[in-house]
Order: structure tokens, then C-alpha cells, then sequence
């Protein structure tokens, strides 16, 4: 039951688009918040792997017989993905620390990483004990490639959740708190959304396991436009 | 698949060929508006006066929609080019708020807003540009905190925006329900789509602004 769960978890990835709609984006206010000058980026709670997913399928009209079976498919799709990311060096924690520090730099930041330990893929619950900075930049995400369907005009495109919220050290008040979505599916209301390249499109998901140089570039593009947004949310 | 030949295979292929009709059906619009009316004659200075409200409807939030169009008043820019505005009025609470305006595609069009925030006087506060801007859903959308003291949001059309073109690629899923009156039930076939949406920013548009109050603190 094993790829059950690992398929339900997949399903978790996009019902979390509709459960964020109910949760408020916190905007930043760089005036209010001018003393803000060093930003401790936590180590971000990330997946223990790629995901990828078909949104779509047959399979999902047959109940319990169907979800078993795309369960299946779907495990054998995330071991040849991890397998492509894995052949190219590829380390999603590492690249998204990479990205972030860019990318507040960018807006005038000092940034410091700060190592946490998480209990599940959520954000922290509360930020005591951290020093250091002046603020807090906590961050999960899940990533990986999707497909809208088994239709031919659905290509296979790399994605990029995550949920942020940047915390004064002070007294722990959240000056942001925000979710961005690179290529989503339904594009959540009121939520981030950038639209994805259209240079990182694999039409069947063999060409995604044939192409492993440019997937993983799709992958990075993802990660940097993801890291840029979140930026440019706390210009 | 023979649950799915069971339940009306005549049935299922028109649910899903409407779906992916639907899915390619761009929304109706007007097109862009790429000049400002010629013959208008533009102030050079703002008005407050018309100010629609927005105000707390309750005790959450509130929201008033906007068209920004040819009837709309005209300003002359310093640089002397025209743009097409409307002035909003803020809530008076005594409290930071947040504040959003949301510009949304008509057909292949949509608003270039360009934003100021302005004092009980029309002075400027602060500027908003087009860059400061996200598409967040499917909107252009520009999410502030507004202060007390900031009691007028100019929304004018930017000429330096106007005229560009931005294209989206989204994917989206839906769910068909085909109800077979023999057996009683109905089967459900999930289907996705990628579309390509293409928009070229304009003068007039359509918009949404909405304020809410600061989530409390958990």
C-alpha cells in the first residue's frame, strides 16, 4: 500500500491549492519595515524527492481499483525523475538556499542561512531561539514535474510550490506571508502565480527521462523564478 | 474501461469534447484600447472629486468593481502623455488594512494600472508601478498595506505599459459528471487542458479593489 499513499500525497501536492485560498497573504511594507537590513533563511522544509505527477487520468474515474493502479505509474515516474536529478547532481535544498540568497541579495539583504530541524513539511509554528538577524524567512516547497492530462497538448512541465512567511526576531510578528505557485494547476485565486517557461516542455514523459540535462534546467528555471517572486514580494 | 462503455461512452466523449471547448473559448472583450480617445481634452492635474468609495462591508472585508473606459476622466502625465484614470476612496479605520487591486484580462485585453496612494488633499504618498505588480490567480494584481492617512487610490493606466503584450501558459483540470438515468449513477471523467492565454495591455479594463483587514495574529 505503499504507492498508495505516495499517490495520495501526490494528490495532497494539488488539493493544497485549494486549501491555501482560505489562508490571507500578509504583504510586506518595506517603509514600516526599513530596519530590516539581515535575513536568516531557515534551512526550507523540502520533500524527501521529486514528485511527478499526472493530474489526469483514467484511472481516477475507477475508485479504489484505478487509484491503486495509477499509485503504480506514478512511483515508477518519480523513481525515473529522481533518477534524472540524481544523474545530474542535482539537489533541490541546496539549489533553493542558492536561489533565495541571489535573490534577496538582489534587493539589498544581508543573508545569513540558519540551520532548523523541522517536524513534517509545514511551516515552523514558532521561531524562538533563533539569532542573529533581524528577521526570519521560513519556507517549504514541493517540486518536481506535471502534466494536465494524457491528452497530447498537456506536456509534461517542471513545477515549484512553496509557502513563505518572513518573521520579525523580535517578537516573532509576521511581516509576510505569502504562497507562490510556478505553473499550478487552476491557478489559485488570490495566490502567486507565475506561468511556467514555455522552453521546458516534454510532451510524453519518456521525453522527460530522455532529456535529462535540459529537465533539470527546467527544474533550476523554476526554482529561480520562484526565488525571484518571493523577492520581489519583500522589495 | 467497460464501466466506462456501461455508462454512455456517447455521453462521456460530449462531456469531454465541451470541456476542452470550454477550456479553448476565450473569454469575450473588448480590444485593447491602445490610444486615448482623440479630441479628449485632458486636466493636468488630479481630481478627487467622484471618488467611488470602498468600504468594510462588515466586519471583514469589502469590495467595489471598476471599469476604467473611454468615459472614464483623462490626465496629462508631466511627460505629457494622456492616460484614462478613476480615484477610489479609502476606509478611514484608524488601522493599517490590506488593500488590493486587481486588473483582470477581457478577451486579450487588460488594464495596465499604474497606482498612487494619496493623502486627505490629493497629495501623493507613495507610487505603485507596473512592476511592483503580480499576477496572483488569473489577475494583475498589486497587494499593499494601506495606512491611515492614505485616503485616496488614483488607478490610471500606464502609456508606458500600454500596448505590450504578455503571454501565460496555464493548465487547468475539470470534472464532468455524465449521469446515466438507467443505472442511476453518475460517472465522473477528470480532464486537463494547457492553454496559451495572450494579452496586450490597454488603457481601459476592468478591476476589482478589495480591502481586508490584518489577519490576527495566531
Amino acid at each position: 500500500m505503499t504507492n498508495f499513499w505516495r499517490s495520495l500525497s501526490a494528490i495532497a501536492v494539488l488539493c493544497a491549492l485549494a486549501a491555501c485560498a482560505s489562508k490571507p497573504s500578509i504583504p510586506y511594507d518595506s517603509g514600516q519595515s526599513s530596519n530590516i537590513k539581515t535575513i536568516g533563511l531557515l534551512s526550507p522544509g523540502g520533500p524527501s524527492g521529486p514528485r511527478a505527477i499526472l493530474a489526469t487520468t483514467v484511472g481516477q474515474s475507477f475508485g479504489l481499483v484505478g487509484a491503486l493502479i495509477d499509485a503504480g505509474m506514478q512511483e515508477s515516474r518519480e523513481s525515473d525523475l529522481r533518477d534524472v536529478f540524481r544523474g545530474q547532481n542535482f539537489a533541490a535544498d541546496e539549489i533553493v538556499l542558492t536561489e533565495m540568497k541571489s535573490s534577496l541579495e538582489a534587493r539589498g539583504y544581508k543573508v545569513i542561512n540558519v540551520p532548523v530541524t523541522r517536524t513534517g513539511q509545514a511551516l515552523k509554528k514558532d521561531y524562538m531561539g533563533l539569532s542573529g538577524a533581524d528577521a526570519y524567512l521560513d519556507m517549504t516547497y514541493y517540486y518536481g514535474y506535471i502534466s494536465a492530462g494524457i491528452a497530447g497538448a498537456t506536456p509534461y512541465r517542471p513545477f515549484f510550490y512553496s509557502d513563505v512567511r518572513l518573521v520579525k526576531a523580535s517578537d516573532s510578528a509576521v511581516l509576510m506571508e505569502d504562497s507562490i505557485f510556478y505553473n499550478p494547476m487552476n491557478a489559485p485565486k488570490g495566490r502567486v502565480v507565475i506561468a511556467p517557461s514555455p522552453d521546458y516542455a516534454f510532451p510524453k514523459f519518456d521525453d522527460v527521462t530522455s532529456n535529462p540535462e535540459k529537465v533539470t534546467q527546467g527544474m533550476r528555471v523554476a526554482i529561480r523564478d520562484s526565488a525571484d517572486a518571493i523577492g520581489k514580494l519583500l522589495k | 474501461m467497460t464501466g466506462l462503455y456501461k455508462t454512455g461512452r456517447a455521453g462521456m466523449a460530449l462531456a469531454i469534447l465541451a470541456a476542452v471547448a470550454a477550456c479553448n473559448t476565450r473569454p469575450a472583450g473588448p480590444p485593447p484600447m491602445l490610444n486615448v480617445p482623440l479630441g479628449r481634452a485632458c486636466a493636468d492635474k488630479i481630481s478627487t472629486i467622484g471618488a467611488r468609495p470602498v468600504m468594510f462591508d462588515g466586519e471583514d472585508a469589502g469590495a467595489i468593481d471598476l471599469v476604467i473606459d473611454e468615459g472614464s476622466t483623462c490626465l496629462t502625465g508631466a511627460d505629457g502623455k494622456k492616460s484614462l484614470y478613476q480615484v477610489v476612496e479609502l476606509p478611514d479605520v484608524g488601522a493599517e488594512y490590506i488593500l488590493s487591486v486587481e486588473s483582470y484580462q477581457q478577451g486579450n485585453s487588460i488594464f495596465a494600472p499604474q497606482l498612487q496612494l494619496l493623502g486627505r488633499d490629493g497629495e501623493v504618498i507613495r507610487d505603485v508601478d507596473h512592476d511592483d505588480m503580480m499576477f496572483r490567480g488569473t489577475s494583475l494584481t498589486a497587494l499593499l498595506r494601506a495606512k491611515p492617512g492614505e485616503r485616496y487610490l488614483l488607478i490610471r493606466s500606464d502609456p508606458q505599459t500600454v500596448g505590450l503584450g504578455e503571454s501565460r501558459i496555464m493548465d487547468s483540470i475539470r470534472q464532468n459528471g455524465s449521469y446515466n438515468a438507467a443505472t442511476g449513477g453518475t460517472f465522473y471523467v477528470y480532464t486537463g487542458a494547457t492553454t496559451t492565454s495572450q494579452m496586450t495591455y490597454s488603457h481601459g479594463g476592468k478591476l476589482k479593489i478589495i480591502v481586508r483587514h490584518m489577519p490576527k495574529r495566531s
